[in-house]
């Protein structure tokens, strides 16, 4: 049991056990139960006790009284047939004599009989009495005994012969006329022994007291009778004395005595009998001895059999509880007995399925772990190597942005070209469409100068001479028309290499990323073209000039030959008609001039088409830089991400390193 | 939780069987009329005028009661218990033949409550509230004798005393006697008791020893009797020794006619009278209290151990014998 509790203890100290919790409700209410039992049975016995001692006492009481009466009857009659028979006989003297002589002896009670004696001291007994008397009329026998004609017992007194005596005495009425009292003795040793002897109760003492006088009459200790009660100082008698001054006869305990009173009926005496409370106490406290030593005892057979009935009903939970602390701390081998049929026993059973299916389980989990374990740092292994993956990746597509940065930058440096292009094809036209201003006035004044030329028509004749100079010159404009139709020609040629290279450079646009140099040379081509397309012109204009300067020479010539018009009328004639045939050159030329600018005007438009496109190229390639930059930033955040994988695998592979690890703990 | 069920339960169960046996306990006689049997030793004057004031108490009660005489034979009167007792009367008034046979009397009557009147049994026959007595307290009529001499022999410097007594062994012989005695002996006078016998109740015994007393030359100055009758054979003989009453007062118990008659005619000085009247109707309201389950101790006159209820003597002197006759 002790080792039992320092287990306990070990595994918790707080631990308070069933077993103990039982007994410390059990064993106080038995405890209490067989106290109150045992007090209250105490109790009642006690009150029974008690009242069965003052039953007692008094049918004692009762009973000496009776005997008491009943001895001092038996007397009294035997004195009253003997005065009866002495009043009815009327008696002289001798006979009188004879009659008192054969009542000596008669009795055992009254040995010297009866006596009688008159008012005037002279007394008559049996002749063998020893009696003697010396002032009769004195005598308290005598005194009292004219008190009544029934015999009736005196006070108690020592008569002359120094014996303690009661006397039955009464008047005798014999026919003498005198006053005669006839009078027997009673020994009150005699009445003290028939006192004592009627004593019932154990214990208990009684004698007897004159009731007016408080004159012990009887008492066993001799030394007591006829002494006044309380006379000798004892508590006990004197509190008796107080209580016959009241006249107060009931039942009471005085001085520790339980004491009854008991009126002798036909004397004045009154019986007292008690009997020491510590007697019945003795009793009592025997009884309270014997109670306590029962309790005491059935207390101790209850409680070692509720502890050996406890520790019987407990032991099953006890292996049952140490099975389940070694369960807890982690061994699943312990055998559980679990024999029985009662709560405790399928406790057991229960217990024992679950430690089974705990160790299936824990088998199971073990198993599940260690794969999990595999798993992790397989996992872990690869997530290393997505996050190589990774980070190449990443540096890849921050070198394609870089590319791509690049190739943006190209672009809008295509896109400025272009556009610059545009500007210088713009400024051709403008320039082109001057041109065919000057042309206009050219075409105006051709058309002046042919009417100037009709007007000196007549003065053609005049300038005849001049006018086969002019052949000359008009020869060299014809040459620079020639050369006009070539440069024209060259310009339709550009306009068209120009359109075939816008419409390269709008394929090229369109695979822009890898072939943006390709498409640069190509801008450079139209660049080219559109210098040669300007060179043209400004040929053109010196070609122009040339027609202007040769024009100027013919008409200084025509002036210089003004006197050789008759002269050449006819040549001026036909000079007009040259000249009809320039100027419808010159407005050829002027058509031609007016083609090229639209061609010029087409090719801007191109060229600010190609402007427009490379500008949306750039914002393509720009947007393509945003794009490529997220894409970085999110190969990055791949690459983060992978590396988190990669410690959380990790952490995954330890974790369930751990897993297996706990479930190596158990034991199954 | 069972345990306190479990208690629970016990306590109830207490309660109801303590509960029955309380409701049993008071019956009684809660239907109908209250029935009282009164049962007479032998009747003479005095019981007479008891039993009729009882039948006027009952009848101003609304109590129903049957009046026997037995006639002064034990027997019959036992027969009128068994009556009573078989009757299923609520309770018996009960003037015993023989106080002796109380306990007889109280065993055939079974469960029947007894009023005792004018004849005490032993008061451990006696039980509260079960088995009273109704009656005067003899000792206060020897009480009233001794208070009257004193107070007329207060100037005396010794009072000689006469006691005549009643049957010996009768309750009223001693309880007048030693009520008598006991108050004489304890006022402090000297007071002398010069002849003291039992003359029967009888008025020529009382007669003869007062003449037998008067041999012995004692001193005499108040002759007090345990009944009037006894009184009367004191004076008579006191008449035909020529002395006068007045000079040896005579006192008696009773007041009897004859006893009034003689305080009238200057005889005796001095008589106590038993309420009989008072007697009968303390008798029936005893009666109607035990049978309603009662106790008594609320009736005038209870003795605290419910056993007694004394109806007060009353005392008659010259002043008063006019109200008595």
């Amino acid at each position: 049991m002790g080792k039992e509790k320092q287990d306990n203890k070990t595994v918790t100290p707080k631990m308070f056990s069933i077993k103990w919790k039982l007994l410390c409700i059990i064993i106080p209410v038995v405890v209490l139960m067989v106290g109150i039992l045992v007090i209250s049975s105490y109790k009642v016995s006690k009150e029974l006790l008690e009242s069965t001692s003052h039953d007692l006492l008094e049918l004692s009481v009762d009973n000496q009284a009776n005997q008491i009466e009943a001895w001092m009857n038996e007397n009294l009659a035997s004195f009253k047939m003997a005065k009866r028979t002495i009043e009815s006989t009327n008696p002289d003297e001798e006979q009188l004599q004879a009659m008192l002589d054969s009542y000596y002896g008669f009795n055992s009670n009254f040995t010297n009989g009866l006596y009688i004696a008159d008012a005037d001291g002279n007394l008559m007994k049996a002749s063998q009495s020893d009696l003697t008397a010396g002032n009769v009329a004195d005598s308290i026998w005598f005194k009292q005994g004219i008190t009544r004609q029934n015999m009736a017992y005196t006070d108690s007194y020592q008569n002359d012969n120094g014996v303690n005596v009661v006397s039955a005495s009464g008047i005798l009425k014999d026919s003498s006329g005198k006053l005669k009292v006839i009078s027997a003795d009673l020994s009150i040793d005699k009445i003290s022994i028939i006192v004592n002897s009627f004593i019932d109760m154990e214990g208990a003492q009684a004698f007897l007291v004159n009731k007016y006088t408080n004159e012990i009459i009887a008492h066993r200790n001799s030394e007591l009778i006829s002494t006044q009660l309380g006379a000798n100082g004892d508590k006990y008698m004197s509190s008796l004395a107080d209580k016959f001054n009241a006249g107060d006869f009931d039942f009471c305990s005085v001085n520790g005595n339980m004491t009854v009173f008991e009126e002798i009926d036909g004397t004045n005496w009154e019986l007292v009998s008690y009997v020491p409370e510590s007697l019945i106490l003795s009793k009592i406290t025997l009884l309270r001895n014997v109670m306590i030593l029962i309790g005491a005892v059935a207390i101790l057979i209850l409680c070692l059999l509720i502890i050996r009935v406890v520790h019987m009903i407990i032991r099953p939970v006890k292996k049952l509880t140490s099975s389940i602390l070694t369960m807890s701390s982690g061994d699943f081998t312990v055998e559980i007995d679990s024999n029985g049929n009662d709560e405790i026993a399928m406790m057991g059973q229960s217990v024992k399925k679950f430690t089974s299916s705990m160790r299936q389980m824990l088998h199971d989990i073990h198993t599940i772990s260690d794969k999990l374990n595999e798993q992790a740092w397989r996992s872990d292994s690869i997530s290393s190597e997505l996050y190589g993956s990774a980070q190449t990746q990443a540096t890849s597509m921050s070198e394609l942005n870089t590319t791509v940065d690049q190739l943006s930058i190209s672009v809008n440096e295509i896109a400025e070209n272009a556009t610059k292009l545009a500007m210088v094809v713009s400024d051709t036209h403008e320039n082109s469409e001057h041109v065919d201003k000057k042309m206009q006035e050219t075409v105006d004044i051709s058309t002046k100068g042919r009417t100037d030329m009709q007007k000196i028509g007549k003065a053609m004749n005049e300038i005849s001479e001049s006018i086969s100079k002019l052949n000359s010159a008009v020869d060299k404009v014809g040459e620079a028309s020639d050369e006009i139709t070539k440069i024209v020609a060259l310009i339709g040629d550009i306009a068209e290499e120009t359109n075939l290279l816008s419409l390269n450079a709008s394929i090229e646009a369109a695979r822009a990323g890898e072939m943006g140099k390709g498409f640069a040379v190509v801008a450079g081509q139209i660049g080219q073209l559109a210098s040669n397309s300007t060179a043209s012109v400004s040929n053109i204009t010196t070609l122009i000039d040339e027609i202007r300067e040769l024009v100027s020479d013919a008409v200084n010539q025509a002036g210089e030959s003004s006197k050789n018009i008759d002269e050449s009328s006819q040549l001026i004639y036909a000079a007009v008609e040259t000249f009809d045939l320039i100027y419808k050159n010159i407005e050829e030329t002027n058509d031609m001039i007016a083609y090229m600018i639209n061609k010029v005007g087409e090719v801007d438009e191109v060229a600010t088409t190609v402007a427009a496109i490379s500008e949306e190229q750039a914002a393509s390639s720009d947007e393509i830089l945003a794009t490529s930059e997220n894409m970085v930033i999110h190969a990055n955040s791949i690459s983060d991400n992978s590396h988190g994988v990669a410690d959380e695998s990790k952490h995954l592979a330890e974790t369930s390193e751990k897993l297996s690890q706990q479930v190596n703990t158990f034991k199954i | 939780m069972k345990k306190i069920k479990l208690l629970f339960i016990c306590v109830l169960c207490l309660c109801m069987v303590s509960g029955c046996t309380g409701s049993t306990s008071n019956t009684g006689s809660s239907n109908g009329k209250i029935r009282i049997y009164l049962t007479l030793s032998q009747a003479d004057a005095f019981r007479t005028s008891l039993v009729n004031a009882a039948l006027e108490e009952a009848e101003k009660q609304g109590v129903e009661i049957i009046s026997e005489d037995a006639g002064g034979v034990l027997e019959t009167q036992v027969q009128h218990i068994k009556n009573a007792a078989a009757e299923g009367y609520d309770v018996i008034l009960c003037n015993p033949v023989n106080t002796d046979t109380a306990l007889e009397l109280e065993d055939l009557a079974g469960d029947i409550p007894i009023v005792f009147f004018n004849s005490c049994p032993e008061d451990k026959r006696l039980k509260a509230n079960k088995y009273v007595y109704v009656g005067s307290n003899d000792e206060d009529a020897g009480r009233y004798q001794a208070e009257y001499i004193l107070d007329k022999g207060s100037n005396k410097s010794e009072i000689n005393v006469v006691i005549m007594q009643g049957e010996l062994g009768h309750s009223a012989t001693s309880a007048r006697t030693n009520s008598l005695i006991k108050e004489l002996m304890e006022s402090g006078k000297n007071v002398n008791i010069v002849f003291k016998d039992t003359a029967d109740w009888d008025q020529a015994i009382a007669k003869d020893m007062f003449n037998t007393f008067l041999t012995t030359n004692q001193q005499c100055d108040f002759v007090a009797c345990n009944n009037d009758t006894m009184a009367l054979g004191v004076i008579e003989s006191m008449k035909e020794n020529n002395i006068s009453p007045s000079s040896m007062p005579v006192l008696g118990v009773d007041a009897t006619s004859e006893g009034c008659n003689s305080i009238s005619a200057g005889d005796m000085v001095f008589t106590v009278m038993q309420p009989a009247k008072g007697q009968g109707e303390y008798a029936i309201k005893a009666a109607v209290a035990l049978a309603q389950g009662k106790s008594i101790s609320d009736i005038e006159g209870a003795s605290d151990d419910n056993k007694y209820i004394y109806v007060p003597f009353e005392k008659v002197t010259t002043e008063n014998v006019s109200n008595y006759k």
